[in-house]
């Protein structure tokens, strides 16, 4: 045989594999003759079929209508696309402000899971793992989809309109999220850490924000929103954490 | 109607500066784009950072493509760039993809449910492990071999590396994901 077993290596049955091996016809025919060879190959493709499903997690079918809406701002702020009247400006109500209590209550389980060396409250350790990681994993949910209605409105609103009520809400939103950036630091939880340290400066502004802020100072900060991605990303964690609550309701961890 | 419905004919209109054919561009091609940086990047964050640089730069230089390619393979070319460019400038760190996979995935399972769905969230948790063990330089070589189906000469090309080291890259790449992923699919490592 012109490509005996023994010289027949991974390297040879990966090229094999993609079209590319120089001798694919005497592979081929090994491949047919040799059990153990075929074996071999069959593994291989096991591995990359199950490589194959490496991807996102599923996105909405709106995806690339969102994707457009979000960067169609971006082009227009660089001066690529001529200017236009301002997109999506439709004003709408502030949401309600909801309460940080919970929050609040419940940093301690996410500190004593996420930075070992905060203590958390008498009231964790009564709740099991399980419990607890779920609690977490809802909290922080909740935290970031707050987060991300509160910017969608600043994207919405008119200079002036609902600011007050902005505002507090910030306040309530960044007393948590220093919490959990904390807590997250302390644990290692880089990404999420990350992603709560983009969000604070934004919260700091909206927190300062006058009674009646003026066009100048919410296009600013629509402008930090819009440049960090910050809609997109609270929005995904969000997802994927909630979904992850629909799907292992009992097991969820983070 | 040609390629991809009219698409040269769209692109014409958007390098000519009409905002709705390229908005039609972005709303067709964002989602594969978005799926090329994720795996490149493994972090819904920055894929999103490198979707959104991707169609930036595509719109910059629209006026250059000749049409001698798709678009889609087109705009892909510009995102594998943008997102090696982004995981230069910025040190991925553990990431809220992982976290959040870890979410879905808890292991040990504390409790015994359906085999085939513990064995699937078994399967996805220790490949998104195995894929950010990769080097950028790996995961990207593999990405473009496996599921962008382009050759070694076309990904050296794209990367700037010689055959040889662009075979090294997905060799490695392979290496590594199949001792990862061995025990799960019955294969020897």
């Amino acid at each position: 045989m012109s490509h005996p077993f023994d010289e027949l290596g991974d390297e040879d049955l990966i090229l094999y594999h993609y079209g590319e091996a120089a001798d694919a016809e005497a592979i081929a025919a090994l491949l047919a003759s040799s059990p153990e060879a075929r074996k071999r190959y069959e593994e291989l493709r096991r591995v990359l079929d199950a490589a194959g499903e490496w991807g996102p997690p599923e996105l909405p079918e709106s995806y690339g209508a969102d994707l457009w809406q979000r960067l169609r701002p971006r082009l227009r702020q660089s001066r690529v696309l001529p200017a236009a009247g301002r997109f999506g400006a439709t004003p709408r109500r502030w949401l309600p402000a909801a309460a940080a209590a919970a929050a609040l209550l419940t940093v301690g389980y996410l500190a004593g899971r996420l930075g070992h060396q905060v203590t958390a409250p008498g009231p964790a350790q009564a709740f099991t793992a399980e419990a607890r990681q779920r609690i977490l994993a809802e909290t922080l949910a909740e935290h970031l989809e707050r987060s991300q209605r509160l910017f969608t409105e600043l994207d919405n609103t008119a200079a002036g309109e609902g600011a007050a009520l902005a505002s507090d809400q910030a306040r309530d939103l960044l007393s948590a999220n220093r919490l959990y950036r904390t807590a997250a630091e302390r644990g290692g939880r880089d990404g999420v850490a990350a992603l709560l340290a983009d969000i604070e400066p934004v919260l700091v502004e909206l927190a300062h924000l006058p009674a009646e802020p003026d066009a100048a100072a919410l296009d600013h900060l629509r402008q930090r929103i819009e440049s960090n991605g910050l809609l997109f990303k609270t929005r995904v964690a969000s997802d994927l954490l909630t979904r992850s609550l629909d799907v292992k309701p009992k097991h969820a961890t983070i | 109607m040609g390629r991809m419905d009219g698409e040269l004919e769209v692109v014409a209109k958007a390098a000519a500066g009409d905002e709705d054919a390229f908005g039609m561009l972005v709303e067709r091609h964002g989602r594969g784009v978005y799926t090329l940086a994720y795996r490149i990047t493994g972090n819904p964050s920055t894929a999103e950072d490198v979707v959104q640089e991707t169609f930036m730069r595509a719109y910059k230089a629209l006026h250059r493509f000749d049409g001698r390619a798709r678009f889609s393979t087109w705009v892909h070319r510009i995102a594998v760039n943008a997102a090696l460019d982004v995981t230069r400038q910025r040190k991925v760190r553990a990431e809220v993809a992982y976290e959040s996979e870890e979410v879905l995935d808890p292991s040990p399972s504390p409790a015994p449910g359906p085999e085939r769905l513990a064995a699937s969230a078994d399967m996805r948790r220790v490949l998104a492990k195995a894929m950010r063990s990769l080097s950028p330089l790996e995961r990207t070589a593999f990405v473009l071999r496996h599921h962008e189906g382009r050759t070694t000469e076309e990904i050296g090309e794209q990367l700037g590396l010689e055959s040889g080291a662009t075979r090294q890259a997905v060799f490695r790449a392979v290496r590594k994901l199949r001792e990862a992923l061995a025990p799960l699919v019955g294969a020897t490592s």
